[in-house]
This record gives structure tokens, C-alpha cells and sequence, in this order.
């Protein structure tokens, strides 16, 4: 295999220690050998940041944009603005207008999904109340299925396109999958029950689409060595004596 | 309109998104959706979401910066606009009552509310556009983006009907945010399109079952 390239571009990003809205900008970045600075930042921090009137918009993650001699040039803000961006460096989001419109469809369905399961996790005002919106959230006509529903559909929709790898739009990675993968964080690992849903037969598209991104041979190099970052074992340590964590 | 694009508007009704979306006839949870056709005429796709089709009528339109910082800037205010619809408007669409209502948007409209919050930061991204030399108080580049006719519904949502949302953004200091609607409203071909779809709407209204309204322009099919 060729050597990596040089980054050409190089960024910092301001976010927490864990994947959550930075996982698909860390995955992009390491799929197209872009040199990705982090410089962490702690969740109460955010909040304290927010209140001084240091973050650009609400909240993080925030990517430094940094010229050839890594002075910053821009600060920009919103995960998917990141993304998109990160992702045309990478090679990850497509050129034709069609195409890239089926795949930022993905970024905000599953920005949609995963605002829908936030306040379960975080505003449920005990464990009880937790249990009882994590079932309603889950059920047999519920919220989870409807979109997941959505996301098995584009599935099958790129299949009859032709595209057989199970991804979401053409047949190699782009950012709506890497996207897509940060259900895992935002539905998987703090709703109760809802991997049990994950694992029900008609939803295993979602999982190969999930896994298709785990394998790639960069994104999975970048993966190992990010779950091997102290700041990274202990933010989920932390998270699961928070309970936010239930997996 | 902008783009010079010939278009249909089909307008649904909100009990017949409400049925749609139950009978699993959304693409994904709600209107606008566009169907996309080929040059033959024939249909190649839908897409939704907003944003999406926002970015996808507006590069077909060059109104979406095709330079990737600039775009990149174009698509925060995008994003952001959302975020504040969605952090201020269910203050009065999901009030309980009218007592309720008053509480909430008072509090979304306070000193150190969340309007205010999301208020100072898109008049900071204008007042970043003029440092880059752009002097027409647009919030990317000189001219008209997807950005600012984003920015525009919150004439609509938060301007015109948040309760209390008027006065904050009469306000001296956020002058330069009701500029932005100006501008696109002096739009000439919007300035247009604008009288037009006043005459349609109102048509709809009198005949519900004449719903489907064109617009004449330039076919633009799509491909993949």
C-alpha cells in the first residue's frame, strides 16, 4: 500500500473526549490522511464556555481552520457544517448535486433522530421516568422505529440504484454513513432497549452500515488507537457511572 | 425563484401531512419534499429535509458558494437557524394554553434569553462578513446566499409570530438582521416571485382542490 499522503490541509477541533457529534469529523479526518488536532474540551467546560460567550454558535464540536503555516484562518462551527466540510477534503462527499443531496438528507435525519433521543437520556427526571420514555421512545409504532424505517429505506432505495454495499448513497464511505454511526452513541448506548430494537432482523442493514465504517482499514486504525486514549476511557467511565451510558 | 428554475408548488394541508405521515408517505417526517426529474421527464427521486433541499435547489440556483470555506459559512447559518427555531418556536406552537404561552416566550425573549443568545450571533457572523470587505450586510459574501434566504424565516417564524420576538429584534442593535430581510425581500426576481405566490395562496384558499401552482423558468433536470 502507498504511503499515506501528506495532510495538505491540517485542523484543530474543539471537542469532548468521547465520539458523540465528533466521531464522523475524527473518522473523516482519518479517512483522508487529513492531520486533525484535538484539543479537548470537558463537558461542564462547554457549558461555563457557552455562558462567557466563547463558542462560536451553541456548542462544540468547533473545527480551526489553519494555513500552510498553521496559523487560523477560520473557526467554524455546527457538526454537520464540520462534516460536510471535512468530508469534501477527504473525498467523502460527493460532487454531483443529486448525490450529495441524498447524502445530506442522511446528516440531518440523523441529527433529527438523535435530537429526539437526547432528552430522554438527559431530561427524564429519574430513572423510573427514564425507563417509562425510553419504552414509549422504542415500542411498536414508536419514534425509533419510524426513523430507523427511513434509514432501512435509503438502504434499499441505493441498492436499486445498483449499489450493493449496504451504504447509503453509491457504493463507497461517504460522510452520511460515517454520520450514521453516531447512532450508536446517541441511541444505542443511552436509550434503554434500544439496542434489543437494533438487533431485530429487519434492521440489520443498519448494523452491516454500521460495521461497513468500523472496517475500513483507516477508520478502524484511527478507532483502535482513539479507544485506547486515556482522555477517551475516561470520559465513557464517567458517562456510565453517570448512567447516560447503558450498555 | 432567484435561480430562475421552473417549478411546481403543490401545497398539502396540515391534516393531510398528519394522514400522509401516518400511512408512511414521507420520505422521511414532513414536508417540503421536491421530486427531482430527469430530461426525460421522468421521476429520478425525491428528496426532503429543509436544509437539504435548500442546498440542493441552491447550487442549482449559484446561490450556494462553491468555494468551501465560503460554503462552509453559508451552511452554519443554515444550520443555526434551525437550532434557533428549534430552541424558540416550541414556546408557542407547543404551549398548553394561552397562559403558558405568555411564560415561555417571555422567558425565550428576556435579557439572557435564548433569542438574544442566537441574535448576537448571527449579527457577529454579518459583522465577520464586513471585516472580510463585503459591504452589503449579507451574511456570506456581497451577494444573495442560501444563508440569507434561510436567515429570512425568522421574519416569519420569530419577527412576525413569536410573541414579544418583534420587539427584541426591533431593537437598534439588531438592525442589521432586518436588513437581512429587506435585502432579500428588494430582490427584484423575488420581489416577483413574492406577488405571485400571494395571488396563488390566496387562489388555494379559495379552492383548496386547485393545489398545484407553476412557476415558469429554466428546466434544470437532475442526475445522478
Amino acid at each position: 500500500m502507498a504511503e499515506q499522503k501528506q495532510a495538505e490541509t491540517s485542523l484543530k477541533m474543539v471537542y469532548l473526549p468521547f465520539d458523540a457529534r465528533g466521531g464522523p469529523l475524527r473518522m473523516a479526518a482519518a479517512y483522508g490522511g487529513i492531520k486533525l488536532e484535538e484539543e479537548v474540551i470537558q463537558l461542564p467546560d462547554v457549558a461555563k464556555s457557552r455562558g462567557e460567550g466563547k463558542r462560536r454558535w451553541n456548542g462544540v464540536p468547533e473545527i480551526k481552520l489553519l494555513d500552510k503555516d498553521g496559523k487560523e484562518t477560520q473557526v467554524l462551527g455546527q457538526s454537520n457544517t464540520c462534516l460536510r466540510y471535512i468530508g469534501k477534503q477527504a473525498g467523502l462527499y460527493p460532487d454531483n448535486a443529486l448525490l450529495a443531496a441524498l447524502v445530506d438528507e442522511v446528516l440531518d435525519s440523523t441529527s433529527d433522530l438523535s435530537n429526539a433521543s437526547l432528552p430522554i437520556a438527559l431530561g427524564a427526571k429519574d430513572a423510573e421516568d427514564k425507563k417509562t420514555k425510553a419504552a414509549e421512545f422504542c415500542k411498536e409504532g414508536g419514534t425509533l422505529r419510524y426513523w430507523l424505517d427511513k434509514f432501512v429505506a435509503r438502504i434499499d432505495e441505493n441498492a436499486k440504484r445498483g449499489n450493493k454495499n449496504g451504504l447509503f448513497v453509491g457504493d463507497t464511505l461517504t460522510i452520511a454513513d460515517l454520520k450514521f454511526s453516531q447512532i450508536e452513541f446517541y441511541v444505542i448506548n443511552i436509550i434503554p432497549g434500544a439496542q434489543a430494537v437494533f438487533n431485530e432482523d429487519k434492521y440489520k442493514p443498519l448494523i452491516a452500515n454500521m460495521d461497513a465504517v468500523k472496517k475500513n482499514d483507516k477508520i478502524k486504525a484511527f478507532l483502535d488507537e482513539f479507544a485506547n486514549r486515556e482522555s477517551n476511557k475516561e470520559a465513557l467511565a464517567a458517562l456510565k457511572k453517570m448512567g447516560l451510558i447503558v450498555v | 425563484a432567484l435561480g430562475g428554475i421552473a417549478f411546481e408548488d403543490e401545497y398539502i394541508s396540515q391534516a393531510q401531512q398528519g394522514k400522509d405521515k401516518a400511512e408512511g408517505k414521507r420520505r422521511w417526517s414532513g414536508p417540503p419534499e421536491l421530486v427531482v426529474y430527469d430530461k426525460d421527464g421522468k421521476v429520478l427521486t425525491n428528496i426532503a429535509q429543509s436544509n437539504t433541499c435548500l442546498r440542493y435547489v441552491g447550487k442549482l440556483a449559484g446561490v450556494y458558494p462553491e468555494n468551501p470555506v465560503q460554503r462552509a459559512l453559508a451552511d452554519e447559518i443554515v444550520d443555526s437557524v434551525e437550532d434557533l427555531f428549534g430552541a424558540a418556536l416550541p414556546s408557542f406552537f407547543r404551549a398548553k394554553d394561552e397562559e403558558d404561552k405568555k411564560t415561555k416566550c417571555a422567558e425565550v425573549c428576556k435579557e439572557g434569553g435564548i433569542l438574544r443568545y442566537w441574535l448576537d450571533k448571527f449579527l457577529l457572523r454579518i459583522q465577520e462578513n464586513e471585516k472580510r470587505g463585503n459591504k452589503n450586510g449579507l451574511f456570506v459574501g456581497d451577494t444573495l446566499t442560501i444563508a440569507d434566504l434561510k436567515f429570512n424565516g425568522v421574519g416569519t417564524y420569530i419577527y412576525g409570530m413569536l410573541p414579544g420576538g418583534k420587539a427584541v429584534m426591533d431593537e437598534e442593535k439588531y438592525k442589521p438582521l432586518l436588513k437581512v430581510f429587506e435585502s432579500v425581500k428588494s430582490d427584484e426576481k423575488i420581489k416577483t416571485f413574492n406577488e405571485q405566490l400571494q395571488k396563488n395562496i390566496a387562489a388555494y384558499k379559495e379552492k383548496p382542490e386547485n393545489n398545484v401552482f407553476k412557476y415558469d423558468g429554466k428546466t434544470m433536470p437532475g442526475c445522478f
